[in-house]
């Protein structure tokens, strides 16, 4: 991996430790390992060659193709190949990384460091509807071993079920209730077969469950209108995928006043069995307006999930219909 | 009189400005009677504000129970009400500022994992959050210290032996058959017509939870494919296929004869 921006710069150097002279090649790749930037030298025995990418992209340096790397561009991968050598090769490497913050040096010679299989996370992924989330591309870098993000070098986002979730970049918007699949793909020298690491296509994939709830039924029909006796209705929440379970501990339920001559018995009783949430609403209901009902109210679910780590509210507006 | 000048003031001034704020942590009371095998311990909290004289309010609880009996319980129901400070409206048939009744069943007759004796579980663990709005209240009433009630109605240990009355966990018992009857259809299907049938007959189900509507008329309350264990099969299903869906289904139900016969084996009382 080469860096290059304000804080870091990166040289590449390559040396011919044959008996004679041999054609190196450095590759830098970038823009997602879609494009490379391509450096051709031939060495004598002993000869070495310095490569300062922070000084090729600042100065526009062309490469043996007539390409310039873009101004913009700070990370990448790169190869070495000695062309005229392909199956045993002549020449050395060494690689030096500067972090100018905090006066940081860096190494990396004789192996290539390729990158262990990524995984998109978070895998999987479950959320509410309308929501952004930023996935990561994690992979595990061979030569450090730490973890890295190689989600900005990805292309080809996309998502199996664009009504549930788009994936048009490593941002994921989640649309409404339902499953699909997000992925993208990044070409990156791989970690296997070990010292190779030759480029790799990768494609992780993540499952993406988006939750959602309606709470129904929006007409109830009240026992009697006269004002002077109870009436009962339940409403309970229709949860969608199967996938989301709501954790009945932390979920809560309401009802309020909207129109009419509704008087609402306190709060609502609010169930919680292996049955779905459910509520149910004590009022008064009366005398009967001009439209048939009593008048409308409100009833709240607000249900958590433990695979969203959130809570959802969603609520009904309920016409009580008169007898 | 001083401080009665002070809130006129504010009331006519600044009718929007909230009058007063509270905070209050309830403790739990217990009224479940002697002998209760869950013990209750735990505070909820009510958050209030007055603005002239409309109340905001919010509750929230943090409770537990622990199986205070020698013996593992396969069901409990119990409610947990919520009482605010100020009495009822004139005009008016309920009070502002209590929360909900939270009726509670816990019912593990088709999980593995039971309540064992000297076990604690989280009944409820929520915050105040967004408040409920009521109108309207004298803010120079009285008002009463908030209250919350812990009452244990029903437990069913695994020996078959209860607490309280079963009459007042019928819901929970009706779905423990709903949940059964469902369960015995889908194995039958299987049995009939192998994994395609047994498949569409998950995808039947499905497709009713998506759209209630579209499901057959049935007495059942809750329908099937409404409850829990239902839920956890078609995830399973998405998650493994038929194959794994149908290994679900037969363990649910292995598990459900084993406590059915625990219960048989009990002593009539």
């Amino acid at each position: 991996m080469w860096h290059v921006d304000a804080t870091h710069n990166t040289f590449i150097t390559t040396g011919n430790a044959g008996p004679e002279s041999t054609t190196a090649e450095v590759s830098l790749f970038y823009n997602g390992g879609k494009n490379k930037y391509r450096l051709e030298r031939k060495l004598s025995p002993g000869q070495q060659l310095w490569l300062d990418v922070g000084q090729v992209i600042h100065d526009q340096l062309a490469d043996s193709d007539g390409q310039t790397l873009p101004s913009d561009t700070m990370s990448g991968s790169y190869e070495l190949r000695d062309l005229d050598h392909q199956t045993v090769g002549q020449l050395y490497e060494g690689k030096l990384i500067i972090d100018k913050t905090y006066g940081h040096a860096s190494y990396g010679c004789g192996t290539c460091c390729g990158y262990s299989v990524p995984t998109l996370l978070p895998d999987p992924f479950a959320g509410p509807p309308g929501i952004d989330n930023t996935d990561v591309m994690q992979s595990t870098e061979q030569c450090g071993g730490e973890l890295v993000d190689l989600a900005d070098d990805a292309y080809n986002w996309q998502s199996t079920n664009t009504s549930v979730a788009t994936l048009p970049t490593k941002v994921l918007h989640t649309v409404a209730n339902g499953s699909a699949t997000g992925s993208g793909e990044v070409y990156v020298q791989a970690d296997k077969p070990a010292p190779r690491c030759p480029m790799a296509y990768y494609t992780p994939q993540q499952p993406v469950t988006v939750c959602d709830f309606t709470v129904g039924p929006s007409t109830v029909y009240a026992q009697n209108c006269t004002g002077q006796s109870q009436n009962n209705n339940n409403f309970s929440a229709t949860i969608t995928p199967s996938s989301c379970l709501p954790d009945s501990v932390k979920s809560k339920c309401g009802a309020s006043w909207v129109s009419g001559n509704i008087d609402l018995v306190g709060s609502p009783t609010c169930v919680f069995n292996l049955g779905p949430p459910s509520a149910t609403v004590t009022y008064f209901a009366g005398p009967k307006l001009p439209n048939g009902s009593a008048g409308t109210f409100d009833v709240t679910f607000d249900l958590y999930f433990d695979s969203l780590k959130a809570d959802i509210a969603r609520y009904v507006t309920a016409t009580s219909e008169c007898p | 009189m001083r401080f009665c000048v002070v809130m006129l003031y504010t009331l006519c001034v600044l009718p929007s400005a909230a009058l007063q704020q509270g905070l209050f942590s309830v403790p739990i009371v217990d009224k479940s009677g002697a002998g209760a095998p869950l013990e209750v311990s735990g505070t909820l909290t009510l958050r209030e504000s007055l603005r002239a004289n409309e109340l905001e309010w919010s509750w929230g609880e943090k409770v537990t129970v622990k199986n205070s009996s020698e013996k593992a319980i396969l069901l409990f129901g119990a409610t947990i009400s919520e009482v605010g400070r100020y009495s009822t409206p004139e005009g008016r048939r309920a009070a502002l500022g209590s929360g909900p009744t939270y009726r509670l069943e816990d019912d593990r007759f088709f999980s593995e994992t039971l309540i064992e004796p000297g076990e604690s579980l989280v009944l409820r663990d929520t915050k105040p959050g967004v408040p409920n709005v009521g109108c309207c209240v004298n803010p120079l009433s009285e008002t009463q210290a908030p209250s919350a009630e812990y009452r244990l109605y029903f437990v069913q240990f695994a020996d078959g032996s209860v607490f309280g009355d079963p009459a007042e966990a019928k819901d929970s018992l009706a779905i423990r058959q709903i949940i059964l009857r469902g369960l015995k259809v889908l194995l039958q299907s299987y049995e009939d017509g192998g994994e395609l049938v047994f498949a569409s007959k998950l995808n039947d189900l499905r497709s009713y939870m998506i759209a209630p509507s579209r499901a057959p008329k049935t007495n059942d309350q809750p329908p099937f494919f409404e409850t829990a264990i239902c839920r956890q099969i078609l995830a399973k299903y998405d998650a493994t296929g038929a194959g794994g869906a149908l290994d679900k289904v037969r363990e649910i139900l292995k598990i459900a004869e084993r406590h059915s016969a625990m219960i048989a084996a009990a002593p009539s009382s």
